[in-house]
Parts: structure tokens; C-alpha cells; sequence
């Protein structure tokens, strides 16, 4: 569904000059750089595949997803969605892809939401008995059918982000890209919004690619997963294999007093030092080098959060 | 078509989407047709004619020009301008066929919306105060179709304001300035036939007479060539239509959508 080929976007960004002086001088000189976005990133996801981007802010993630959708053209490389290249074919490409983005809204602000559906419906071509049934079944899966006649400004997030959800399937599309769409979203709507997608997962029609910072939505939804930093894939493949190669889930955590140096140990936060616990070794030899550094008061073992692990990576 | 109508539909419900703001809109709208009149009135209290036009017609002029200026008036190119400022553009790149010509079916939307909740009741408000002379049966559609064509040519050079701001970044300015030159040269504010005979023949090779001044003279039926006229504005909108699609099709090329 999804090729990329040594996929690479640069940009030029004008730095600006701080305080009053550096305004004016602004106004006659611009002081540019380049900064490259995605360098030469090489990937494939296949139909009905449901795969996550994840990787720390200015990764990537936003620009892939903004190639794919063909608003962004690539400055080396190629991708190709469905056969489709997305800049150059534009037109027939949109029309086999929804897009949720978590922070703009594709629905119309001051209208009543089914407004922009019956525009949406238009716009790609639906015909209308389909988009009776198709709007019929999304009521009944996101429960949509009481925010029909709201405006989009009085919806709750939750709320918006469901219909936006409705919106983007409007049109039975072959893929479906998610850009945070959970974000800022209480526990019982992701919950809700999981549940969804993983049907429609489940059901293999859509492929799925989905960017996020939540790892709660990649362990729901997505197999597979794609870690990227400073414009480079750093890994692809399952969530499980990916803590395993950031140095397993269990480790040594040392309550330790300021000023405390562990060899090998990353800050956990909370005046406290955290040890990788390698399966392969004992764990009884890590334990007695760490038991041996003075300064240390307290020592447990435990599962390290998902969360730690990936932030060790970003920050790597 | 379905897609057109269905945002021609979007743009007149939009104008009804806030009560209030379409009320102080028509007010507004009647505030700056009055001040106008109260100008006019007194400009040609002593004289028979000014610039050739008779004095009686002078208001009537006024009055039909805002008539025409109510439905024209357009803020494609302040929304324009900021959706791509702020990324939201990157959801009508999403959407299926051209955003020109889906901004412009909202927009004709909106100016029908604006046709029955100000430029009717304006027209009728000032026609109380006003001695109109009411043009023949044959007149209106000739008028209704230069008023449309009018905001076709608006709507072309609020479409190219608009996207500059893939260039510029922000067409604030760039919009007062359109608007200026729209309000100074259009005919809404000073009828054009009282510039000078060197501003004449140079505003008859931009755009902007075609705005106001064109159907206001239709309506009052000083036109001699409606013919001729009517060509003109299709020829401005079909012209700066073109340029739009060549000016949107490079800059989209060297844009880059703002936000995460």
C-alpha cells in the first residue's frame, strides 16, 4: 500500500535574531539554514497492516505523514501510496485516504456537524444510500448520532475527535492516516476510539498508519512499529522486539544519594538510578556491582515502563 | 456539480450561522450607505450635475453601487490568507478537486446569503429616503449578472491576495491594500466618472471599475454598450481565474504546510 524509498525532505528555516536590533537587522539580512526533516528513510506497509510512527518531537513523523498525503514533496527519494505517486496524482489519491489530524479539524467550525458530512459526502463522490448506511453503522460504533446537529465549536474533544473519525471514513477509504488523533483525550474516549480502529483493524480493509506519543495506542492497535529520531528509522518491527533491543523491560532500580555514579545507569527520576537487566545474564551479578557503589540505599527490580525505555532511545 | 452546490449550500448557511453578527453586518452595511448619501446629498444640493451625472442620480448611483458592494464583498482572502498560515489549508489539499473552485461555489453561496439579509433590505431601506428610479423589467437580469460577474472578478483578486501568503507569509497588509484600491477605485465610494480623464483611461485597464461602478451604471441604464461591459467583467474574471489556477499550481509546489 505504502513504499518509500530513500525518502528524504529538507527544509530551509530562517532563523530569527532576538530583542528589537535583532528585528530591525532581520528586516535587511536573513540568516537561513537547511535542516533536513528525513533522511533517505526506506519503508514498506502493506495493505489492511496497521503500523505506528513513533519517535520524540522534529523526528519526522509529521513530514512522512505530510508526504504521504502528498501536501509535502519529497526532496529526494520516492513514495508511492497504492501505486499512486501522491503530489503528482493528487486528485485520485485523496480520494482513497482519510485523514484524522489531531490538532486541525477537517470539519467546518461554525456548522452543525452533519453539514460537513453531507459537504464531505459531495466532495468524494459517496452516493446516497451508501452514505445513509455508512453513517448509520458509524453512529452505531462512535455514537455519533446525537452531535449530528451540533456545531463543531460546542463539541467536546472527544467528541470532535469521534466525528472527525466518522469524517475521514466517509468515503470507505483504503487508508487511513491518524495523526495523534488521541491526543488530549480522557481515558474512557481513547478507550473508546482504540476500540474502534482496532475493529476496523480487525476487519482488514483499511491499512492503518497511525503517529502518536501514546504507547498505550500502539500496544492496542498496532503490531508494528516504526521509531524514528533526527530524521532516521532507528527501528521497524514489532513493540515487543523493540524493547527488547532498547535493553529489555526488567532492570535494577538504586534509591542513591545526590552526587551518585553508577557505570552503566540512566536517571529514572525521583534521585533514583536504573540498571538494564540483560535476560541473557544473571541477574545476580548486576545486582552485587551495584549493591558495591557507595551511596546506594536502596535496590529493587522491576518492570521498566515502555515510556522509560522509548525516552532512553530519543534521548540516545 | 454536486460538490459545488454542496459547498454553495456551506457558504449560505454560514452566513446564518451567527444571528447577531449578521444583524450588526446589515446595520453596518446601512450606517456606511447612509453616511454616503448624507455626503452625496450635500455635494449636490446647489448643482445640477456633477461629472455629467444629474445630481438625482448621483444618490441613486450610491445606492445602487452598495446594493452591488453588499453581495460582492468578500473575506476570501483574510480566510485564505490565515488557513494557510496556520496549516489549516493542508485539510482542503485533503479534500477531492480544486480548492479554487470550492472556495469560489462557498463564496457565491455566501454572496446569495448576503443578497437576501443586506443588499435587499438595504436597497429598500435607502429607496425610502432616496427618489429611485427604478430600472425597466429588462434591466434587472443584465444587472443581476454584472452584479454576479462583479463578484466573480472579487473573488478572483481576493483569491490571488489570498494565497501569498504561501510567499509572504501573511497578507495582512496585502489585503488592506486590496481593499483600499477596491474602495477608491471600484466606484462604490466616489463614482468613477469623476476622476480625471487620465485616471479614467487608466482604470480602464484594471479590474476594479468592474466591481461597482459597472453594474451601478447598468442599473441606472447610463450604460451604452451592456454589452460590451458584460464581456469585460467575464473577460477580468475569466482571466484572473487563470491566473489563479497557474499562481496556486507553483505555489503549492514550493509550500510547505505549517504545524506538526
Amino acid at each position: 500500500m505504502i513504499r518509500a524509498e530513500a525518502l528524504t525532505r529538507r527544509f530551509v528555516v530562517r532563523d530569527r535574531s532576538r530583542g528589537l536590533g535583532g528585528a530591525l537587522r532581520d528586516l535587511f539580512r536573513a540568516e537561513q539554514r537547511e535542516s533536513t526533516a528525513v533522511d533517505g528513510i526506506s519503508f514498506e506497509v502493506a495493505p489492511g497492516e496497521a503500523v505506528a510512527l513513533l519517535g520524540p518531537n522534529g523526528a519526522g513523523k509529521s513530514t512522512i505523514v505530510k508526504m504521504i498525503c502528498g501536501i509535502l514533496q519529497p526532496t529526494a527519494g520516492t513514495i508511492r501510496v497504492g501505486g499512486l505517486d501522491p503530489w503528482a496524482e493528487r486528485e485520485r489519491h485523496v480520494r482513497r485516504m482519510g485523514v484524522v489530524f489531531g490538532q486541525r479539524t477537517q470539519l467546518w467550525w461554525d456548522l452543525a456537524v452533519i453539514e460537513g458530512f453531507d459537504l464531505l459526502a459531495a466532495m468524494f463522490e459517496v452516493p446516497p444510500g451508501e452514505y445513509r448506511a455508512r453513517l448509520s453503522r458509524l453512529d452505531d460504533t462512535l455514537g455519533i448520532g446525537p452531535l449530528l446537529r451540533t456545531p463543531v465549536r460546542q463539541l467536546s474533544l472527544g467528541a470532535r475527535m469521534r466525528c472527525e473519525l466518522a469524517a475521514a471514513l466517509l468515503h470507505a477509504p483504503p487508508l487511513l492516516l491518524l495523526d495523534e488523533p488521541t491526543i488530549g483525550l480522557d481515558v474512557a474516549v481513547k478507550l473508546r476510539l482504540r476500540a474502534f480502529l482496532a475493529g476496523l483493524r480487525d476487519e482488514g480493509r483499511t491499512t492503518i498508519l497511525l503517529t502518536t506519543h501514546d504507547l498505550g495506542d500502539i500496544a492496542a492497535l498496532c503490531p508494528r512499529v516504526l521509531l524514528l529520531s533526527r530524521g532516521t528509522l532507528l527501528h521497524d518491527g514489532p513493540l515487543d522486539a523493540l524493547v527488547s533491543t532498547l535493553g529489555g523491560q526488567r532492570r535494577v532500580v538504586a534509591e542513591v544519594e545526590p552526587g551518585t555514579v553508577i557505570p552503566g545507569a540512566y536517571d529514572a527520576g525521583a534521585g533514583k538510578l536504573a540498571v538494564p537487566l540483560d535476560p541473557a545474564e544473571p541477574d545476580a551479578a548486576v545486582l552485587r556491582a551495584v549493591l558495591a557503589v557507595p551511596g546506594v540505599r536502596e535496590v529493587t527490580v522491576e518492570e521498566a515502563p515502555i515510556e522509560a525505555l522509548v525516552a532512553r532511545a530519543y534521548g540516545a | 456539480m454536486r460538490a459545488l452546490a454542496a459547498a454553495f449550500r456551506i457558504g449560505f448557511a454560514h452566513v446564518f450561522a451567527y444571528r447577531a453578527e449578521a444583524a450588526i453586518q446589515l446595520f453596518s452595511a446601512l450606517i456606511v450607505a447612509a453616511l454616503n448619501l448624507s455626503l452625496w446629498t450635500v455635494a449636490t444640493r446647489e448643482r445640477a450635475e456633477i461629472g455629467g451625472v444629474p445630481s438625482g442620480e448621483m444618490l441613486a448611483y450610491v445606492v445602487a453601487a452598495w446594493t452591488g458592494v453588499a453581495v460582492i464583498a468578500t473575506r476570501v482572502n483574510e480566510d485564505l490568507g490565515r488557513r494557510i498560515r496556520d496549516g489549516q489549508v493542508a485539510a482542503d489539499m485533503l479534500r477531492p478537486g480544486s480548492v479554487q473552485a470550492f472556495l469560489y461555489a462557498r463564496d457565491l453561496g455566501r454572496a446569495a446569503a448576503a443578497a437576501i439579509l443586506q443588499a435587499a433590505p438595504l436597497c429598500l431601506a435607502c429607496a425610502l429616503v432616496v427618489p429611485m428610479r427604478w430600472p425597466g423589467l429588462g434591466t434587472w437580469p443584465l444587472w443581476a449578472l454584472s452584479v454576479m460577474l462583479g463578484h466573480a472578478v472579487n473573488y478572483g483578486l481576493s483569491f490571488l491576495v489570498g494565497m501569498a501568503a504561501m510567499k509572504l507569509g501573511n497578507v495582512t497588509g496585502l489585503s488592506h491594500l486590496k481593499g483600499t484600491l477596491v474602495s477608491v477605485f471600484s466606484g462604490a465610494l466616489i463614482p468613477v466618472q469623476l476622476y480625471g480623464e487620465g485616471l479614467q483611461s487608466a482604470l480602464r485597464f484594471t479590474p476594479f471599475p468592474m466591481l461597482a461602478h459597472a453594474p451601478a451604471s447598468i442599473f441606472l441604464e447610463r450604460d451604452e454598450h451592456v454589452a460590451l461591459t458584460l464581456l469585460t467583467q467575464a473577460g477580468w474574471a475569466v482571466g484572473l481565474w487563470l491566473v489563479g489556477a497557474w499562481a496556486w499550481r507553483r505555489a503549492v509546489a514550493a509550500f510547505t504546510v505549517a504545524g506538526g
